[in-house]
């Protein structure tokens, strides 16, 4: 239970990252730049689909061409995980944690702070790549003379809702391994290699590899998408997927807050 | 409550004795090998307190685990009797000063100091008082990475006030100040001291502090070697020396050692010890020899912090 006096830390704690982000010049220009290279992504990736996917545009089903608009939200989303690393990473570089944690010396309070602002920045990226993907998208099909897909349909909201959400569940995932590993580059190939893991368990034996994608991130949010249907390797179920993710982000922070206070600063 | 007018031009509450700093057996080992150890000591309100020790001495892990940076192997240190980190607002309860290079240099000083205004409750419209108080009113506007050490320090100094703390700790806060920038920090030290605040500035500069300092703690590879005022200190180290000349050293060197006196020959003068000036001079008096001069010597600080730490080095 979170005492009085620890949410109130927690609130001011949250109101100094909030302050430090917006006078972070490289973090403003990575958030403009995730929405730059998710437009330029899905742009190049509809443009190109008869390149990589051998089919042109028309040939796709709706489902494949809502899959192929959101990549640009992948995209963004590997910003994201940039941005919440060097978030992190940028002030332990700096020592500027000395600063920090002399002001807020209940660590955990720093490390959720990072976690929740991260996640909040990374929810309205999410919204706004999304929004102009789709558009972008959908002008680009009606161009191209192609059915574009309803956005009132059931399946069409899922998977847009379901590719938002990678973006804060990564953005708390990067700030958490930014707090586990030494440095900036590793934490992110520590994130990436976590995102890599369903492809690894595809090496496994066929029942324990479906066991370890029950287990991971990607899964999760591919079956909450609906990305993932019944039967696939990867194919949990919604409420399982939830939990993985809660299980995870908790997992995380716990980590990092424990690796945090254990360190001298 | 008891408001007072503070140094930086803001009422502030007049500290207590609960501002009291208090280190316990304090004891920090990296890699076995201990940097600080059984280190125990007192801050007081109302006076400033010097924390000495030559560099690598463990002055700044000290100061670090008074504020918890630090996790140290074994004691404690509390400030008000709490540990730092249970204060219910320690931002506000402690200003700390221990690295001016601890910012990030894409901000301006405005900027900097907005993030810590945030985070420690305070109303960010007393930046520019504080800003005009360190001396940087003109460069808040300016990137961080285009101050000098000095802007930096006055920067960290900034921070540290924001909040008009009733404790600060300073670690070296005179590095990268010019001569009129020290004269400057030695006179907001004893303002703050003044108003009744704990002062705590670590330095390993004697001259410094001899001028800045009421007591001091000094420290020796970690261990504590004295816990004084300066007067007490250097008239310990200094054996009550008095410079003689007169027009026939010879005989009243001799008169001297009578009455107990230690009398050598320094540079052409007598250096007598453990006999006063008054009675030298009623010796001289006595035995009918013209003093030429007769000054007692004051020990400085650097020379008694020699004597003191040289007695507390083991010998290889």
């Amino acid at each position: 239970m979170i005492d009085v006096a620890s949410r109130n830390s927690l609130s001011l704690a949250l109101a100094g990252e909030r302050a430090k982000l917006v006078s972070w010049p490289n973090g403003r220009r990575t958030i403009g730049f995730a929405l730059l290279a998710a437009v330029l992504a899905t742009a190049f990736f509809l443009l190109t689909v008869a390149i990589t996917a051998g089919k042109t545009l028309a040939e796709l089903t709706t489902r494949q061409s809502l899959e192929v608009m959101l990549m640009g939200v992948d995209v963004a989303n590997i910003t994201v995980i940039v941005l919440a690393v060097l978030f992190v990473a940028e002030e332990t570089r700096t020592r500027l944690v000395e600063v920090s944690v002399a002001l807020t010396p209940r660590r955990h309070n720093i490390v959720l702070a990072k976690a929740l602002l991260m996640a909040a920045v990374a929810c309205a990226i999410a919204v706004v790549a999304t929004v102009l993907v789709v558009v972008e998208g959908m002008v680009i099909l009606a161009l191209s003379g192609v059915d574009v897909p309803s956005l009132t349909e059931g399946w069409v909201l899922r998977m847009t809702f379901g590719t938002m959400l990678m973006l804060p569940v990564h953005a708390v995932v990067g700030v958490c391994f930014a707090y586990l590993l030494p440095n900036a580059l590793l934490s992110f190939l520590g994130v990436f290699g976590v995102m890599s893991l369903p492809s690894l368990a595809t090496l496994l034996p066929l029942e324990l590899g479906r066991a370890a994608q029950f287990l991971l991130i990607t899964p999760a949010v591919h079956t909450i998408s609906g990305v993932s249907q019944p039967g696939a390797i990867d194919y949990t179920s919604a409420l399982s997927a939830v939990l993985i993710l809660a299980a995870w982000i908790g997992l995380v922070i716990a980590a990092a807050i424990v690796a945090f206070r254990a360190r001298d600063v | 409550m008891n408001l007072v007018e503070s140094s930086t031009g803001t009422d502030v509450v007049a500290p207590t004795l609960g501002d009291v700093i208090e280190a316990r057996g304090l004891t920090k080992r990296y890699d076995g090998r201990a940097v600080v150890s059984d280190l125990s000591f007192r801050v007081r309100p109302g006076i400033v307190t010097g924390f000495l020790g030559a560099n690598g001495s463990g002055k700044s892990t000290t100061l670090r685990m008074l504020v918890g940076l630090v996790r140290p192997n074994a004691g404690s240190a509390t400030i008000g009797g709490v540990g730092y980190r249970d204060l219910p607002r320690p931002a506000s309860q402690v200003g700390i000063l221990l690295d001016p290079n601890a910012v990030q240099r894409f901000r301006t000083g405005i900027d900097h100091l907005t993030w810590m205004c945030r985070v420690s409750g305070t109303d960010p419209a007393v930046i520019p008082a504080k800003l005009e108080a360190v001396g940087l009113e003109g460069a808040g506007r300016q990137r961080i990475g285009e101050y000098s050490l000095g802007m930096c320090q006055r920067l960290a100094l900034a921070g540290t006030m924001l909040a008009d703390p009733p404790i600060v700790i300073l670690d070296e806060p005179i590095n990268g100040l010019d001569a009129e920038g020290i004269r400057w920090m030695r006179r907001l030290l004893r303002s703050m001291a003044d108003e009744g605040r704990t002062v705590l500035v670590s330095s390993h500069l004697m001259d410094e502090m001899e001028k800045t300092a009421d007591r001091v703690i000094i420290i020796n590879q970690g261990r504590l070697v004295e816990d004084v005022t300066i007067p007490e200190l250097t008239a310990w180290t200094a054996g009550d020396c008095v410079v003689v000349r007169s027009d026939d050293d010879t005989t009243l060197a001799g008169e001297l050692r009578a009455v107990g006196g230690r009398v050598k020959t320094v540079r052409g003068a007598l250096d007598v010890r453990d006999v006063t000036t008054e009675r030298i001079g009623q010796v001289a008096l006595a035995c009918r020899i013209a003093l030429v001069e007769l000054r007692p010597v004051r020990t400085t600080l650097e020379e008694a912090f020699l004597s003191i730490t040289d007695e507390a080095t083991p010998r290889k």
